[in-house]
């Protein structure tokens, strides 16, 4: 079966009040040789680029007839594609699928954007022509189909001839120039019968006898007429059947023989009723398929619905996962967070009882001290009223001299606690400033003039007026203050006390407090200079120290970014060493 | 030479008794002691003060703060003060020194403390630092006075008492009309702190008082001071004379 076109047309043969069928070859089927030769060119074309993987998928769709596959890759292709012969093959696949569509209109449109010099035009000619000729254009289609030029024969081998001529002849016929139309239709029959294509055959005959029969040349119309009823009686479709035997009906309703006329007819009728149960079985069918179709989706809407009521469960589970996950991640966050501030804490505790046990020791060691000095004081003082008492006022001097003593070292004790509780605090007004180092010595050796007196211990300062150092006066003073009372503490009635300058430079001054009291072991004098907060006890049972005072000076140096160092040699004396800043460095 | 008139704003008896033997031992003089805010602005307004001592506790609270705010906020009656606390704490400490005091004093002090603070407190007040203590110089100027360190005593000199200034090396011989005394201070400072309207050099080696010349003899270049004594007029300042007359 070579020949689509199944178009019928229903010409109205006035003169007779007859009917007849005139069909024509509207479109060429996808495995015709013609539209073989298209489709290996275009494939042909895509393997050479290999970016027009549409063209071949449209080629593919084109040759399974799936019109809107079609339509969906070409419009893909006319916006990747540039090259104009590319365009042609684009346009025509273009055109095919809206004339196969039905949409005759943009099926124009498309072919005449193909161009003139396109290898396949003979067949878009041939396609718009049966376009306007199944719109009834005849003089149109006739124009185009008379264009093509049967002579080439490159040009014949891209369409069938035989449709050519017999589409030309149905033009002509309904031109009303019979005379061409005989001519062509008989030039169609007359390859049709080489190829014995019957359905072709059957309405080529048709419409010749048509085309004799409006001539009133009725022999050779019913000839005809005769010749398409035997054929399609043994090849011809219902349709066919239908048709050629209603034609026969006619002609023979118009001779007048009524007999043949009526078989016909009623074969007609019969043809006509089991096509038509053929559409009502077709109609059921489609009623079938159709609720079939509406089972299938409402079953696959049962499967959406669960896929979706599945696709829900599954999210839920994800995202409990990850609820999950984000927990423990979390957790273990806070769990590390928790160990290290346990840490921490730890830590600090540590060095909090540390302090702790040191301040307990502090207080232990001075309210000892305090104790046993106030107590001292009050044996002193019954001492000294005994002697008021017994009028002894020789001796009151002495004690008198003793308790101011004791008085002096409870005091500066205190205010060495009192100090350290400010350092520790760091409560204490500090402001560095520029100070001169001898002025400093000789206030804080003012308040011990008494007591030198008393000892016999000779003080000298030999620091230069003009040395200045950087420190808060208050903090150096209590330095200056704990070495005279340590100094004081240690040395023998008769020895010396002496302040020098070791040396300064540009940034530094360094100087010694020097005594020639009993000096101190290498144990303690390393323990004095160590920074643990550990107190020691003094290795002089009669003069207990908590430490505290060397301590407190160590603090006090630091922070007036000095240093301190301690030479000493038992029963020789003790040097401390001291080096402190010049001037402010860029600071304050 | 006047001692320095020092005002003492203590409310506890004890430690003003001791300051005030302190003081008088180092040879100021105290014009007065106040209990409370109210006394010490009456003694201070009521007195030539030269400088005041401050305790930041007047029964029981920062009062002496208050009196320093007030000290500050005359600046015709401004005059140098002394913070004086037995406390280290550091929140006072913080809340007196946007008073801008001249110097902290702590107690317990001793005589030298006291004389240190007092000085610092001058120096810093008239911007004139590091000078008592310093073996180069003796004496800090202000617009009134003179303040001479003299053998670990603070003693002043009205400036307007001043005849004249004579310079030896690194000494100047001051002359007033009852007496004549030696301190050290460059003659290019001196210069710069008196005032040049009444203060004018006439020979490298003197000042004189424009006020208190008698005679000018042009013909010798020389003049005659109230105290009668004659000063040089050299050729290098003569158009200082020129001055003169037209002042005349």
């Amino acid at each position: 079966m070579f020949y689509s076109s199944l178009v019928i047309n229903w010409i109205k043969v006035s003169l007779f009040g007859a009917l007849f069928f005139i069909s024509f070859y509207s479109f060429s089927k996808r495995d015709e040789k013609s539209n073989r030769l298209l489709d290996q060119k275009a494939e042909a074309l895509t393997r050479k680029h290999k970016d027009l993987i549409f063209l071949s998928k449209t080629v593919g769709f084109a040759q399974s007839e799936n019109w809107d596959s079609v339509l969906v890759n070409t419009q893909k292709l006319l916006q990747q594609v540039k090259g104009p012969k590319q365009l042609d093959f684009v346009h025509y696949y273009r055109a095919e699928a809206f004339h196969k569509k039905g949409i005759f209109k943009y099926a124009l449109k498309e072919f005449n954007l193909v161009r003139n010099s396109f290898e396949f035009y003979a067949m878009v000619r041939f396609n718009k022509g049966c376009i306007f000729l199944s719109q009834e254009k005849y003089n149109q289609a006739l124009n185009l189909f008379k264009s093509i030029d049967t002579s080439n024969k490159q040009i014949i081998q891209t369409i069938r001839i035989d449709a050519l001529f017999h589409n030309t002849g149905v033009c002509y016929f309904h031109l009303g120039n019979f005379t061409e139309a005989e001519n062509y239709l008989i030039k169609a029959i007359q390859k049709i019968e080489k190829l014995k294509d019957y359905t072709s055959l059957i309405n080529a005959y048709t419409d010749l006898g048509s085309v004799y029969y409006e001539q009133y040349q009725d022999e050779k119309a019913i000839s005809y007429f005769e010749k398409a009823y035997l054929l399609s009686k043994k090849y011809g479709s219902k349709e066919l059947k239908l048709s050629s035997a209603n034609n026969m009906a006619v002609v023979e309703e118009n001779r007048k023989r009524y007999d043949l006329a009526l078989k016909y007819r009623k074969e007609y009728e019969s043809w006509n009723d089991s096509l038509s149960d053929q559409n009502k079985i077709y109609e059921v069918a489609q009623i079938e398929k159709r609720l079939a179709l509406a089972h299938k989706q409402r079953r696959v809407e049962l499967l959406e619905s669960e896929n979706k009521l599945k696709q829900a469960e599954l999210n839920t589970y994800l995202f409990a996962a990850l609820l999950l996950m984000a927990i423990i991640v979390f957790g273990t966050y806070f769990y590390r967070q928790n160990v290290l501030r346990s840490r921490v804490i730890l830590r600090q505790k540590q060095e909090l009882d540390l302090l702790n046990a040191t301040k307990d020791q502090l207080f232990s060691i001075v309210s000892h001290d305090l104790r046993s000095s106030v107590h001292a004081l009050s044996v002193s003082n019954s001492k000294l009223k005994d002697k008021v008492q017994k009028q002894e006022y020789n001796s009151l001097e002495n004690q008198l001299e003793e308790n101011s003593v004791i008085a002096t070292n409870t005091y500066n004790m205190l205010d060495n606690l009192l100090n350290w509780a400010l350092l520790q605090t760091e409560g204490g007004y500090f402001r560095q400033e520029e100070h001169r180092l001898s002025m400093l010595i000789d206030q804080v050796a003012y308040n011990f003039k008494g007591v030198l007196n008393q000892k016999q211990i000779t003080f000298e300062n030999t620091i230069p007026k003009s040395i200045k150092v950087f420190a808060d006066a208050e903090s150096l003073k209590i330095v200056l203050r704990n070495f005279m009372d340590n100094s004081i503490k240690f040395s023998d009635p008769g020895s010396e006390i002496t302040v020098n300058l070791l040396h300064e430079n540009e940034t530094e001054v360094c100087f010694e407090w020097k005594d020639t009291g009993k000096g101190m072991s290498e144990e303690t004098r390393l323990k004095l200079l160590s920074d643990s907060p550990q107190l020691t006890k003094k290795d002089h049972e009669k003069t207990i120290g908590s430490g505290l005072g060397m301590n407190l000076c160590q603090a006090m140096l630091a922070k007036n970014d000095g240093k301190l160092d301690i030479w000493s040699r038992q029963n020789e004396g003790t040097k401390m060493i001291v080096t402190l800043k010049k001037s402010s460095d860029g600071k304050n | 030479m006047e001692k320095i008139k020092v005002l003492i704003v203590e409310d506890t008896v004890a430690e003003s008794d001791k300051l005030t033997d302190t003081l008088t031992e180092s040879q100021f003089e105290i014009v007065g002691v106040a209990r409370s805010h109210q006394e010490a602005l009456k003694l201070f307004y009521g007195n030539k003060v030269d400088i005041v001592v401050i305790d930041i506790f007047l029964n029981g609270i920062p009062e002496g703060i208050t009196f320093a705010e007030t000290l500050n906020n005359v600046p015709e009656s401004s005059r140098p003060f002394v913070f004086l606390t037995s406390s280290t704490d550091r929140s006072i400490f913080e809340r007196a020194k946007l008073t801008k005091p001249y110097s902290f004093l702590l107690k317990p002090f001793n005589p030298l403390e006291v004389l240190y603070a007092l000085e610092m407190a001058i120096e810093k007040f008239y911007d004139q630092p590091d000078i008592f203590q310093s073996e180069e110089e003796d004496t800090v100027i202000s617009s009134e006075f003179l303040f001479i360190k003299k053998k670990d005593a603070l003693k002043k000199v009205a400036v307007s008492d001043i005849i004249n200034i004579e310079v030896e090396e690194r000494y100047c011989s001051i002359f007033t009309a009852m007496e004549k005394f030696v301190i050290q201070i460059s003659l290019t400072k001196v210069i710069n702190l008196l005032d040049p309207a009444v203060f004018y050099r006439v020979h490298r080696n003197h000042i004189v008082n424009a006020r208190e010349i008698e005679e000018i003899q042009p013909s010798d270049g020389l003049l005659t001071m109230s105290n009668k004594a004659v000063i040089p007029i050299s050729d290098h300042y003569k158009e200082v004379l020129n001055q003169f007359k037209i002042i005349k």
